[in-house]
């Protein structure tokens, strides 16, 4: 049963009241004098309700002197021990109050706890992120170098595209020139074969001399031998002739013998005879003279012929080497229109190739643009790793602030002691 | 005998001009196919058939110890009364009259039957002593 604190004064002064009250008459029971008696009586009235007055009051305020030293404790810091009043069958509002106190006891050392643990994990935390903030830093700073590095190569990037654009232009004209000569190069080789074409007809042409010549000289051959033929038959007329002279020059001589032997008779005879002798001394030397010049016609034939089969190895030897004129002017044509083909071919490549480095040059282009857009993006980029640089070192700094409220909230903290084994 | 006007046949043995007195000749001919004549000297060139008559054939210039030619044209035929004999000559020239001739017995001759030098018109000749070759010539057989 709860009886408030005020009652149970009303209570104890009521009975307090209650004793002197009786006192004096249970005191007259003893037998003392009237005077003994009031005197005995009131010291006795006064005794007892001193007695009851200082128990009750003692009884009374005994929980509120442990609850005096509790709170001293709590303000001293000492959050461990719970307040503990005596147990009574009467309970009252210091009770509550202990109650109430160790509640606030419990929820207080909960709150530290929870604000140590918090301050512990802030400081970590903070101690975490000024080591990341230190290391995103450092790497920021890479970052940047390697930023920097890119925004250099970045511009040697557009020196290369720049001079690798002039390059491309100079092949291009180079390709345009290689086009030029190679379409040039067609033109001669088809003039060429114009050529070779025509000293290929000369050629066959003159073969077909050769063979005329040939034919013809086999006609030649025969008219020699018939003319030979010929001057055999007059050189054996010519010696029938001689014979026939040389006979009658002995027919004459002897008849000049017969004439000079007749005497004077054959005088006349003899003149005749000499002159028959000297026609026939003429004959024979015609005759002679007639087989000398054969001889020397045949000779000149001989000689002619002879110079005509000469001629004829040589023209053997000519045709041999126009054969091989013609055959090589038939190589030249092959290899001309062949290398008409190819020069065609290589026209039309460098044509192709043409267009293909005029679309390079324009990708040359693009990529010059994109490079430069990448320079001035890694100079933007450049500047925001700046920033964040800045950034992180404010983060930095505001954690380490942020570690050092942490410490000083644990340093406040620590002032209050709570159990160990609920510390964690 | 009516003497009818001297004439001289002119020949050629090894390239010179000799000369007989065409009395003795009776024929020029072309050397015909001769027989040899056993135990003959060399310059005998054997015998032939001459109208019906054997006549021996006589190297001329073989005789007459003159450098040797093979070159004999002509076949001298002497007159029987002289000879059967024949002289084998290189070539028979002409026959020249005495008149058109000029005697030149003082020159040197060069052989032992030459009689005199006959000087002519285009040349000179040495006539030969027929009469002397036929006699060395039957004296030589003789031995």
């Amino acid at each position: 049963m709860r009886i408030p604190i005020g009652y149970k004064f009303i209570i104890g002064f009521i009975v307090v009241v209650a004793v002197v009250a009786f006192s004096p008459n249970l005191v007259g029971y003893l037998g003392y004098s009237a005077e003994i008696s009031s005197i005995l009586g009131y010291v006795v009235a006064m005794t007892t309700g001193l007695i009851l007055g200082s128990l009750f009051s003692k009884g009374f305020t005994a929980n509120i002197a442990t609850l005096m030293e509790a709170a001293g404790a709590i303000s001293q810091g000492d959050l461990t021990r719970s307040v503990a009043c005596r147990r009574s069958r009467i309970p009252d509002e210091t009770h509550e109050l202990a109650g109430l106190i160790n509640l606030m006891l419990q929820n207080l050392r909960d709150l530290v706890r929870h604000i140590k643990r918090s301050s512990g994990q802030l400081t970590d935390s903070s101690r975490e992120i000024n080591s990341t903030a230190l290391e995103i830093n450092a790497s920021t700073e890479e970052v940047a170098q390697a930023i920097e590095q890119i925004s250099r190569g970045a511009e040697t990037q557009a020196e290369m595209v720049e001079k690798c654009s002039k390059t491309i232009r100079e092949i291009a004209i180079s390709i345009e020139l290689v086009s030029a000569r190679a379409r040039e190069t067609a033109k001669t080789a088809r003039e060429t074969s114009l050529t070779a074409q025509h000293g290929g007809s000369l050629a066959t042409d003159s073969l077909e001399r050769m063979k005329e010549f040939f034919d013809q000289q086999e006609t030649i051959g025969r008219q020699f031998d018939a003319f030979n033929l010929k001057l055999q038959k007059i050189g054996k007329i010519a010696d029938v002739i001689g014979d026939v002279a040389r006979q009658t020059n002995l027919l004459a001589l002897n008849a000049s013998i017969e004439a000079a032997r007749a005497g004077e008779y054959g005088k006349g005879f003899a003149v005749v005879a000499e002159e028959v002798r000297k026609l026939a001394d003429g004959s024979v030397q015609s005759a002679a003279d007639i087989n000398d010049m054969i001889e020397s016609l045949r000779e000149e034939s001989r000689r002619v012929h002879e110079t005509i089969l000469e001629s004829s190895r040589s023209i053997k030897e000519g045709k041999k080497n126009i054969d091989i004129t013609a055959s090589a002017f038939q190589e030249i044509l092959k290899t001309v229109l062949d290398t008409e083909r190819k020069a065609n071919s290589i026209a039309d490549l460098s044509q192709m190739q043409t267009e293909g480095s005029a679309k390079m040059v324009q990708a040359i282009d693009e990529i010059a643009k994109v490079t430069e857009d990448n320079a001035a993006s890694t100079e933007q980029v450049s500047a925001a790793t700046e920033e964040q640089l800045a950034a992180m070192q404010d983060m930095a700094l505001a954690t380490k602030e942020l570690a050092q409220l942490a410490e000083e909230l644990m340093t406040v903290v620590e002032r209050f002691k709570v159990d160990q084994f609920e510390s964690l | 005998m009516d003497q009818p006007e001297k004439r001289y046949l002119i020949f050629t043995l090894a390239g010179e001009r000799f000369a007989l007195d065409l009395a003795y000749v009776a024929e020029v001919d072309e050397p015909l196919p001769a027989w040899p004549i056993p135990g003959a000297p060399e310059y005998y060139d054997g015998a032939i058939n001459f109208h019906d008559n054997i006549v021996a054939v006589m190297n001329l210039s073989a005789f007459l110890g003159l450098p040797q030619s093979d070159r004999h044209e002509k076949l001298v035929v002497l007159t029987a009364r002289v000879a059967a004999l024949a002289f084998l000559v290189e070539r028979v020239e002409r026959i020249i009259p005495a008149e058109q001739v000029i005697k030149d017995e003082h020159v040197q001759q060069k052989s032992r039957f030459g009689i005199t030098n006959l000087t002519f018109n285009g040349g000179s000749a040495l006539l030969l002593d027929a009469q002397g070759i036929v006699t060395a010539a039957s004296e030589l057989i003789q031995v």
